[in-house]
């Protein structure tokens, strides 16, 4: 996202119209012709197909570090290219709206909270794919959380249900997860547990918890 | 002006306005997340020299979409220190006088408590 026009642009590094993420690597180098970010969609248009989507243009500078009004772009470059294919593949399993706020959040420069905002880790981004796509593949039953960018680069996913809500928050190694209810006199009980990422048992426990088939806080 | 630029003591029952940046705000529910409550020192206005709009206001890159309001006692209850830190004015930014910081580690249910206490004090049309 360039921070001044509000536009994003692809970091990916590829140019064309590609029919697959391989295919256009082959063929587009990154010295595609300029365009305007201001005459850019302002986001990948994940529910329109392939083929008549907008040709997507990036620029780069002379050190071949993509930059946009100036600002280098995060690494991990292509990731939203290959998030794009992923959804239009029909394998990834998260909604249209999902893979926008992802590529939304990958634009992030740092600062961007007006302050000392670091930009949303590329990896983060990977870590939440994969936790997203194991929850909706385990569970009989699951909805997208809303992201969110924490300061420090990391990923916040929260859900909310009348009772209770659960936030995972990224850490350098781990989900940090805290689940809260409201217990029958009224008052606010908040649990707190810090889970590994490849801990599949336990943050699944986490969400059903939430979705009240568990009745008590699993994870000791 | 120069008056108010002398820092003060912020009593329990001040109201503390905490601007809310678009990535922390879920437009569909209305909900705020608890990471527009980070930081070891977070800023907020004292409601004695400012209010919801004018601390709204104050951000001029169009990214606040809500301002919630505390009170002071509220975060000393958290463990957080409430400063008042007011700011002076340089080249084109005005002074705040209401510029208040609410110091201390944030663990992840510290940030919850304050994000659940907090209320929407003010929100973009």
């Amino acid at each position: 996202m360039n921070a001044k026009t509000g536009t994003l642009v692809d970091r990916s590094g590829l140019g064309g119209e590609p029919s697959g993420v391989l295919a256009s690597r082959e063929v587009c180098p990154r010295t595609t012709p300029f365009v305007a970010a201001s005459q850019q969609p302002r986001f990948f248009d994940f529910a329109q197909p392939v083929s008549t989507r907008p040709r997507r243009e990036f620029f780069s500078n002379n050190n071949n570090r993509i930059q946009v009004a100036g600002s280098p772009l995060n690494e991990f470059e292509g990731f939203s290219h290959e998030l794009r294919s992923l959804y239009v593949s029909g394998r990834l399993g998260l909604s249209s709206k999902m893979c926008q706020r992802l590529v939304e959040l990958l634009a992030l420069q740092r600062g961007w909270d007006g302050g000392m905002a670091m930009p949303f880790k590329p990896e983060e981004a990977a870590h939440t794919v994969s936790l997203l796509i194991m929850l909706n593949s385990t569970l009989p039953r699951f909805n997208e959380p809303f992201l969110a960018p924490t300061i420090a680069g990391f990923a916040q996913l929260e859900w909310h249900n009348k009772q209770r809500t659960l936030e995972f928050e990224g850490t350098s190694d781990a989900w940090s997860i805290v689940g809260s209810e409201t217990k029958m006199r009224g008052e606010r009980v908040y649990h707190q547990a810090d889970v590994s990422r490849s801990d599949i048992e336990e943050l699944v426990a986490a969400y059903r918890w939430f979705d009240g088939a568990e009745l008590l806080w699993p994870i000791i | 002006m120069a008056d108010h630029l002398a820092s003060e003591v912020i009593p329990d029952s001040a109201l503390l306005f905490r601007r809310i940046h678009r990535h922390f705000f879920d437009p569909e529910t209305g909900r705020v997340m608890s990471g527009a409550f980070d930081g070891q020192d977070m800023s907020a206005d004292w409601e004695k020299y400012s209010t919801p709009t004018q601390t709204a206001e104050r951000d001029t890159s169009g990214n606040t979409v809500a301002v919630a309001s505390l009170t002071a006692a509220l975060c000393r209850n958290l463990e957080q220190t409430v400063l008042h830190d007011p700011l002076p004015g340089h080249q084109d930014i005005a002074a705040n006088p209401a510029h208040t910081l609410v110091r201390g580690r944030k663990s992840k249910p510290t940030k919850q408590k304050l994000r659940d206490l907090a209320i929407l004090a003010w929100k973009k049309e």
